[in-house]
């Protein structure tokens, strides 16, 4: 709901949020994506095997910049592991929610 | 696993039950014995196997790829995979088994910050793994893509559930994060290094006389998650007699970014050496029948 209220006043020509667009240039500055532009990145694209190209080892360095970056401890065991690694959008949802700094 | 076992799931269920009834119920030896009409019937049988054989053998020193050395080459894997019944149930004291440079697992253990332990298709995982959860008292998970239909892994995982029950299962998105997880508990982590998974990143690495790819992931992974490699070796030298080896290959430290790159690619080829010095002299430890130079960058 926010993010949609967001998005519709958002001035910028990107299509991302702040903090959509914060976690976009953590992608790209650590996984190895320097080829993409951060203005290239749609926010429902899926970041793993057919969207961005991300792999498993990828995820787990996200997990661990998500840990030091956000205080965030996602656990194997979490029912919506799947989910929030699904698109810059749900991670950023994800994240909001879960952030302790 | 290879098209080797592929083949004795679709024509064999029946005949590895036998055996495994035998082994267990009879004897080693007969069941030995009976691995000469096996090792026969998949020389005859599996052409591709054959010719992966003979073209590996060819391209170690002092080998020519010959009918007599391909068939000693299936005996060989057959007679680990037979001894793997006797390491899942906890029959170590029929073997001789001697064990190389243990210190360094000591080591790394003592420190209580995880290790990987680095195998391969090369002589028996099985005698490692088993042989790891008893001496040292200290969680080992292996990871792989299971495989819950193939009949070889039914049987072998009715024979001891509990090592069944240590397996991370790559297929499962969540499977390097249980391996992160089972590190930070100071716990082991088992993994092959010399076969490209599914999609994952790749080192092309001089391996017997040519260049072929082995995975990024291990040390990509180590480094990551900043523990230590340790590559080991399960060699069977005939009979009853394994010998294992290990070596310390990386030591956990963080490597500049600029240059991180470069190492893992310089530490991945000197495993893929160690791998190499172990298969020259002993070749027919080696246990990938399939067309393994023909996967290049």
């Amino acid at each position: 709901m926010i993010v949609n209220l967001r998005r519709s006043f958002n001035i910028k020509m990107s299509n991302l949020t702040d903090l959509e667009s914060e976690l976009g240039e953590l992608l790209i500055t650590n996984l190895n994506l320097e080829d993409i532009k951060l203005e290239d990145i749609d926010s429902e694209v899926a970041l793993f095997n057919e969207g961005l190209g991300l792999d498993s080892i990828d995820a787990l360095e996200l997990g661990m910049l998500l840990s030091t970056k956000y205080g965030i401890k996602l656990q194997s065991d979490d029912p919506d592991f799947a989910r929030i690694f699904s698109s810059l959008r749900t991670l950023a949802v994800y994240v909001e929610s879960n952030r302790t700094s | 696993m290879s098209e080797w076992t592929d083949h004795a799931e679709r024509s064999n269920t029946f005949t590895l039950k036998l055996i495994c009834y035998i082994a267990l119920n009879v004897s080693r030896g007969i069941a030995r014995l009976l691995l000469w009409p096996i090792t026969l019937y998949f020389f005859v049988s599996s052409a591709a196997s054959r010719f992966a054989s003979h073209q590996y053998l060819q391209r170690v020193p002092g080998y020519n790829g010959s009918a007599w050395e391909v068939i000693f080459h299936i005996h060989h894997f057959s007679a680990v995979i037979l001894d793997r019944v006797y390491f899942l149930t906890d029959q170590f004291d029929r073997f001789k088994i001697d064990v190389y440079d243990e210190e360094q697992l000591d080591k790394v253990i003592s420190q209580e910050k995880g290790a990987i332990l680095l195998g391969s298709h090369v002589g028996s995982f099985e005698v490692l793994r088993c042989l790891a959860l008893r001496r040292h008292k200290i969680p080992l998970k292996i990871m792989m893509y299971k495989n819950h239909n193939a009949m070889i892994t039914r049987i072998l995982d009715e024979l001891n559930p509990e090592i069944a029950k240590s397996v991370i299962n790559l297929a499962n998105p969540t499977a390097l994060f249980e391996m992160k997880e089972t590190l930070e508990k100071g716990n082991l982590i088992g993994m092959l290094g010399d076969r490209v998974l599914k999609d994952e990143k790749k080192i092309s690495c001089f391996f017997l006389g040519e260049e072929v790819n082995f995975p990024a992931g291990p040390f990509k992974l180590a480094e990551m998650l900043s523990v230590p490699v340790i590559g080991f070796f399960g060699i069977y030298t005939g009979g009853n007699r394994y010998e294992i080896h290990h070596k310390l290959l990386y030591d956990g430290q963080k490597i500049p970014r600029d240059q991180r790159e470069k190492t893992i690619n310089e530490l991945m080829q000197k495993y893929v050496k160690s791998i190499e010095d172990n298969v020259k002299q002993h070749p027919y430890n080696w246990f990938n029948f399939y067309d393994y130079w023909e996967d290049k960058l």
